[in-house]
């Protein structure tokens, strides 16, 4: 019913400094997301909450973007638990991947937001953004193996 | 997905933490609603007569259970349909005043309204039933296991279409049917008996125990496609 708001606050700045690659920026418009979102009772408490935040935070990525220059550099991961190998050949294969495919992934699996949510957000059906991840997770499997 | 790829993305996907992110929900604190106090908000909004209406019935299905000289306890389970008829024209209600989309609009989802008051009326319901096993099996001739599976079992019953009749029929037609359907299965029990004495005996407990698991995921797939639906019209 209620949602996690420091939970999705992480989850929303993620996305947008995957987007802008600039922390200062991506906070500015995770904040500017979340208050919109306050400033909005229609939404507040549906279930349309998460697909309104991402839709937001997204539209104001693009505006951010096209006003700014921002560096189109991904942000260099620190040491991680993960086997270093492993990590590095993993980046090499989302660099290879497409933008659009790989915030795919960064929704699905790193902020776990729900297919139905991804559905909408894409505007696609279940089944075809279903047959879009398992392309992508084949390809990155492929890679590690 | 494997686990050690999961891992490997979120790493792969490391960001640094946000640096203002504690002042900002500080200044923009937000007192959002917890489940239980959701349930209480709404508690107060369900029509006052549904609450001293089901304890009523449930002293109705106690004094036939004492007082009854019946061999077969049938009348345990004729009453329970109209308990879950309660909570089916509760919910029915914006439907029958023709406002459920005006709720669809409203700041608390229909779908966490709904919920909250199944919860509320659910959880009222299972207590007197929780209340009138034991003393049924005290007072009456059945043991505690046979009169709560006789309480359950109508009642999940008339729940499960009630719900798939709202879903399909909207409006006063689909109460009404919810209503025919609770008379149906109150006399249906009766009517067995007489077609099957031994209907109410300790030996088809079995029976009855696989007619309250079927009611029971009738139910359940019921309530989850109602709120699915109320979904879909959300998204109109």
């Amino acid at each position: 019913m209620a949602l996690d708001i420091e939970e999705q606050y992480e989850k929303i700045y993620r996305y947008c400094f995957y987007r802008l690659h600039s922390r200062e920026q991506a906070e500015d418009i995770t904040q500017e997301t979340f208050l919109r979102w306050f400033a909005s009772d229609t939404y507040r408490d549906t279930n349309q909450v998460l697909q309104y935040l991402y839709t937001i935070a997204r539209n104001l990525c693009i505006d951010e973007y096209r006003r700014s220059d921002c560096d189109p550099r991904p942000a260099e991961p620190p040491c991680q638990e993960t086997d270093p190998l492993l990590s590095i050949a993993l980046r090499a294969e989302l660099d290879k991947l497409d933008a659009e495919d790989r915030e795919l992934i960064l929704l699905r699996y790193v902020n776990e937001v729900p297919v139905k949510v991804l559905c909408g957000l894409y505007q696609q059906s279940r089944f075809s953004l279903h047959r879009r991840m398992k392309r992508i997770l084949k390809v990155l499997r492929e890679a590690l193996d | 997905m494997n686990r050690k790829l999961k891992q490997a993305l979120s790493d792969a996907f490391y960001v640094p933490p946000p640096a203002r992110k504690a002042a900002f929900l500080k200044q923009h604190r937000r007192r959002e609603l917890g489940r239980w106090e959701l349930i209480a908000l709404q508690v107060r909004y369900i029509r006052w007569w549904v609450w001293p209406l089901s304890l009523v019935l449930s002293s109705f299905i106690l004094m036939t259970g004492t007082l009854s000289a019946e061999s077969t306890p049938w009348y345990i389970a004729a009453l329970t349909p109209f308990l879950a008829l309660l909570v089916i024209t509760e919910n029915g209600r914006a439907q029958l005043y023709q406002m459920d989309e005006l709720e669809l609009a409203c700041r608390m989802s229909r779908q966490s309204v709904i919920l909250a008051r199944m919860v509320a009326l659910g959880l009222f319901h299972l207590a007197l039933f929780g209340l009138l096993t034991p003393l049924l099996a005290v007072w009456s001739t059945v043991g505690a296991a046979q009169a709560g599976v006789y309480l359950l079992t109508p009642y999940l019953l008339t729940a499960a279409l009630g719900m798939e009749l709202t879903r399909r029929i909207r409006g006063r037609e689909g109460l009404l049917a919810c209503g025919a359907v609770a008379a149906v299965i109150s006399v249906s029990g009766p009517l067995a008996v007489n077609i099957r004495p031994a209907l109410y005996q300790p030996e088809n407990l079995i029976w009855w125990g696989a007619a309250l698991a079927a009611a029971m995921i009738a139910a359940a797939v019921e309530f989850t496609l109602n709120v699915k639906n109320m979904g879909e019209l959300q998204w109109n």
